[in-house]
């Protein structure tokens, strides 16, 4: 369904995403994991032609054999909404202030069907049952703010699945809202996504979260995909170094689907921090930080397979139970 | 952890000319220029500025000996001009300093002050904003009869108001930072923490407040001669060379067209070095604008 | 308060009007005519008493009523500023909005810098251009003078046409300013990223959900450009002969009628506390978030 090859995503020379291959067949749900700064989003916001201004893109995103990159954003607009839903980081943010819930989701009705804007009161009720939001007369004459933030991600859910889109994006749906309500949000995408079978690309820096949620997991460190396979085998197996090093310091990982959200918050981080754009290292990204080092690092580090459904880069993978 | 201001109005790092935002250096070019021209009028005009000569009247622009030409009186418009830049600046100097030195020490006594003080002068100061320069100037004039006095009296009422509100806020940041509390720790009265720890902080703001408030006072000058009162004869001043010059429009437009872009361009010179100013201070807050 | 500023730095109102050559038994008869003998606060009940009951006397040169004259004169003086408010608002917001989605290119530069040097202009100065130009030259529009609006409609907003653009000018050149560093802002909102997200292109998601966001910080400034206008108004009332509150008060001042000065300067002082109230109303009806703090939500 999506087929993402050969993108490179660069801002003023610095290259901030490098991806050679990434895929999402219909109804399968990948998990981005990596730290902030690692160019997860910007990789998804390049698929809806969302990044900023100033990057420039390269390579190819083909949705459904249609190439996205270099599309106008009037035929960008129609894909948008209809085809990939987004549901964004924060919700908080994330809605008009000046305009009342009903009408903003109304619009995400009106853009893409034939729907008049009078007629489409029906559809949005649907919409806000759908996404289990209560007393809805209330909360179409809402504005944001005299909403919660759960309750504002649950409209953001409900504008994202407007059109039955093909594939739903969740830009870490999760990470600016309320420890208590963290469950509930990522039990309802994923339900929903089942439901309707939309593909779900879930980005978050979570793995363990992120584990329950999707079948495939690509771990992004500096832009590039380090880590690449089914959900459990790189939780549990993992290839990569950095990988390992994520894992490690996910204490607090949830155990059962249950605990999601309820730990989230001891979540540690990995000795040093991301570099700045423009000072990574040659070679492996994320060498300067890594106990394993060897040599080669310092070389390009190309995919390698590692059992057919597996692949990773790195020089000095962690050899399966060795 | 180090706490650090909001905006940083801390002093930059030396920049070479080349790296000088744009705006500074054409504000700086052109308000220096003026500031050169406005100087030579004490030393050397053209003309004499106020000597009649019936026989050159209406003379056009690039006559010979008058190459911005003649008035109705046969006055040189050149030298008309350069006087009206000694004028324009002498008003626009004494007051917007006078009300600088005023507005500054309200707002650092009010931003120091209790809460109640607070509020009450806030809305005063609220208040004196609102009301037009021009107004106080008219009234101003019924009282004690047109000219520069009335014009600089209520040109310095207008702006203490102004420069007030502009202080407070960051004197209130400021006085909120650890180091603050500190040197009140060592027994500092408070004129001498105001004097000593806020105001080098706040320098910057009070500058680029001054050049705004520099091409603000050029205007209301302007405006205030040309409506009679301003500046009166025989002093020169680029409002009531306009003014005098609208009866005329048919007959010598370039009379009206010359004081006008003289106006432009020391307001337009003013505001680009506030704006100037303002960027080289505070690069980041300036790039988002 | 402007009762006071006249009062403490005025001197003698009797004195000035009579001339230096006045004997002092002519200064008292004066004083007593005009009632200027009495305690200062006396003074000023009758004159804000005067000014509500709508009878504030004669002027002193005696030819006029003093509050009719107010209010003849109020129309066209209230048609300029409301006139130049409305098209100075609404020009700046779509002009900064352009400024500001081409922030990075020559045309948004362009508009940047014309506005930077629209700011530099004096109104006046920009009238008597405009009068050179489509007036004397071209012809279009009368060079001055004002028709009465229930005279001749249209006549009367060609009368008031090339004022209100000169007034304009200035107050649009500030507010686009400030609408084009208030869009950048909203620019990076996500909301509207999310309007994109939902199939809006970017333009259009500028316009229905950015321009409303962006009018809020610009009516606050609006309200401080309110004293400019004013005074903007009174000028170019004096470039194109418009028998409005501005020329009023300008004859007042020179011939020394305090009561007119007062009670004019009073009458534009309520013109900019109306307007700033009528700004704060538009504040509350643009921003929902208002309406909820002063209700204690």
């Amino acid at each position: 369904m999506l087929t993402i090859r050969d993108l490179k995503v660069t801002i003023a020379g610095h290259t901030v995403a490098e991806v050679e291959m990434l895929e999402v067949r219909e109804g399968q749900r990948l998990g981005l994991v990596g730290e902030s700064g690692s160019g997860k989003s910007m990789i998804v916001m390049s698929i809806l032609g969302l990044q900023p201004k100033s990057a420039s893109i390269t390579g190819s995103i083909t949705f459904n054999g249609q190439e996205l990159i270099g599309l106008s954003d009037k035929k960008m607009a129609n894909i948008r909404g209809s085809l990939i839903g987004l549901v964004p980081q924060d919700p908080t943010k994330s809605l008009n202030p000046t305009m009342r819930i009903g009408k903003q989701i109304a619009e995400a009705i009106t853009l893409h069907s034939s729907i008049k804007k009078n007629k489409a009161d029906q559809r949005v009720r649907e919409l806000i049952s759908n996404v289990r939001l209560p007393d809805p007369d209330r909360i179409l004459r809402s504005y944001p703010h005299q909403l919660s933030g759960g309750q504002q991600q649950r409209v953001l859910i409900a504008m994202a699945i407007a059109s039955n889109p093909m594939m739903l994006i969740a830009d870490e749906p999760t990470t600016a809202l309320d420890v208590t309500v963290q469950g509930e949000i990522l039990q309802l995408i994923l339900t929903l996504s089942r439901e309707l079978g939309m593909g779900l690309i879930f980005v978050s820096h979570e793995l363990g979260v992120v584990r329950f949620i999707c079948d495939e997991i690509a771990v992004i460190y500096g832009g590039h995909v380090f880590e690449i396979g089914p959900a459990h085998a790189v939780v549990n197996t993992p290839l990569h170094r950095y990988t390992e090093a994520l894992i490690s310091a996910n204490i607090a990982m949830p155990k059962t689907q249950a605990d999601i959200g309820r730990e989230a918050g001891k979540l540690q981080s990995i000795d040093g921090s991301v570099p700045a754009l423009g000072t990574f290292p040659n070679g492996c990204r994320f060498r300067n930080r890594c106990v394993y080092e060897i040599t080669e690092c310092a070389l390009p580090v190309p995919m390698q397979n590692a059992d057919g459904s597996r692949f990773h880069r790195c020089r000095n993978p962690i050899r399966e139970k060795g | 952890m180090v706490t650090r201001l909001k905006k940083s109005w801390s002093k930059p790092t030396r920049a070479r000319l080349s790296n000088l935002p744009a705006s500074l250096l054409i504000g700086g070019g052109l308000v220096g220029f003026l500031v050169c021209v406005a100087l030579l009028s004490f030393v050397w005009t053209p003309y004499d500025p106020i000597t009649i000569d019936v026989r050159n009247r209406y003379l056009p622009i690039w006559s010979d000996g008058h190459i911005l030409g003649t008035d109705k009186f046969g006055r040189d418009v050149l030298t008309q001009l350069i006087m009206g830049a000694r004028n324009s600046l002498f008003v626009s100097v004494v007051s917007t300093l006078v009300s600088l030195v005023i507005g500054t020490l309200l707002g650092l006594y009010v931003a120091a002050a209790g809460a109640r003080l607070q509020n009450i002068i806030s809305r005063g100061v609220d208040v004196g904003v609102a009301i037009p320069g021009i107004l106080v100037a008219m009234v101003l004039a019924t009282a004690i009869g047109p000219g520069n006095a009335a014009a600089i009296t209520a040109i310095i009422i207008w702006f203490i108001p102004v420069s007030a509100r502009v202080v407070i806020g960051p004197t209130m940041q400021v006085l909120s930072q650890d180091y603050i509390e500190a040197a009140f720790g060592y027994g500092r009265t408070k004129w001498f923490v105001l004097f000593n720890h806020v105001l080098p902080n706040i320098s910057s703001i009070i500058i680029v407040q001054a050049s705004v408030m520099f091409a603000a006072a050029i205007l209301i000058e302007a405006s205030l001669s040309f409506l009679g009162v301003g500046a009166q004869p025989p002093t020169a001043s680029w409002g009531r060379t306009l003014k005098e010059a609208q009866p005329l429009m048919e007959i010598a437009p370039s009379l009206m067209v010359v004081p006008g872009l003289a106006i432009v361009i020391a307001v337009l010179g003013f505001n680009l070095l506030g704006d100037g100013l303002r960027t080289y201070y505070d690069p980041q807050q300036a790039r988002k604008r | 308060m402007v009762f006071a500023l006249l009062r403490l730095l005025g001197g003698d109102v009797a004195y000035i009007l009579l001339g230096k050559e006045a004997t002092q038994d002519q200064v008292i008869a004066l004083r007593i005519e005009l009632g200027l003998d009495r305690i200062w606060f006396v003074q000023y009940f009758d004159w804000i008493g005067g000014f509500f009951s709508a009878n504030l006397g004669t002027s002193f040169s005696g030819s006029y009523e003093i509050f009719d004259q107010i209010g003849q004169r109020l129309v066209p003086t209230l048609l300029l500023a409301f006139g130049s408010l409305f098209v100075s608002m609404v020009l700046a917001l779509f002009l900064g909005t352009y400024a500001a989605l081409n922030a990075d290119n020559t045309k948004g530069i362009a508009t940047d810098i014309v506005s930077q040097i629209g700011t530099a202009i004096p109104a006046f100065w920009a009238g008597l251009i405009l009068v050179v130009v489509f007036s004397v030259s071209l012809g279009w529009f009368p060079a001055g003078g004002y028709v009465p609006i229930q005279e001749n409609f249209l006549g009367s907003l060609r009368s008031i046409f090339l004022p209100i653009v000169a007034l304009s000018l200035g107050i649009t050149s500030v507010t686009t300013r400030f609408v084009r560093s208030a869009m950048l802002d909203v620019l990076n909102e996500d909301y509207i990223r999310t309007a994109m997200a939902r199939g809006q292109t970017r333009n259009r998601a500028v316009f229905v959900h950015g321009l409303r966001n962006a009018a809020i910080p610009v009516v606050t400034v609006g309200a401080l450009q309110l004293g400019n206008l004013l005074a903007g108004t009174i000028v170019i009332e004096s470039v194109f002969v418009i028998p409005g509150l501005g020329q009023l008060l300008l004859s007042a001042v020179n011939g020394r009628e305090v009561i007119v000065v007062q009670s004019v300067v009073l009458v534009i002082l309520l013109i900019i506390l109306v307007m700033n109230f009528l700004l704060d109303i538009a504040y509350g009806l643009l921003d929902p978030r208002i309406l909820d703090k002063r209700n204690g939500a």
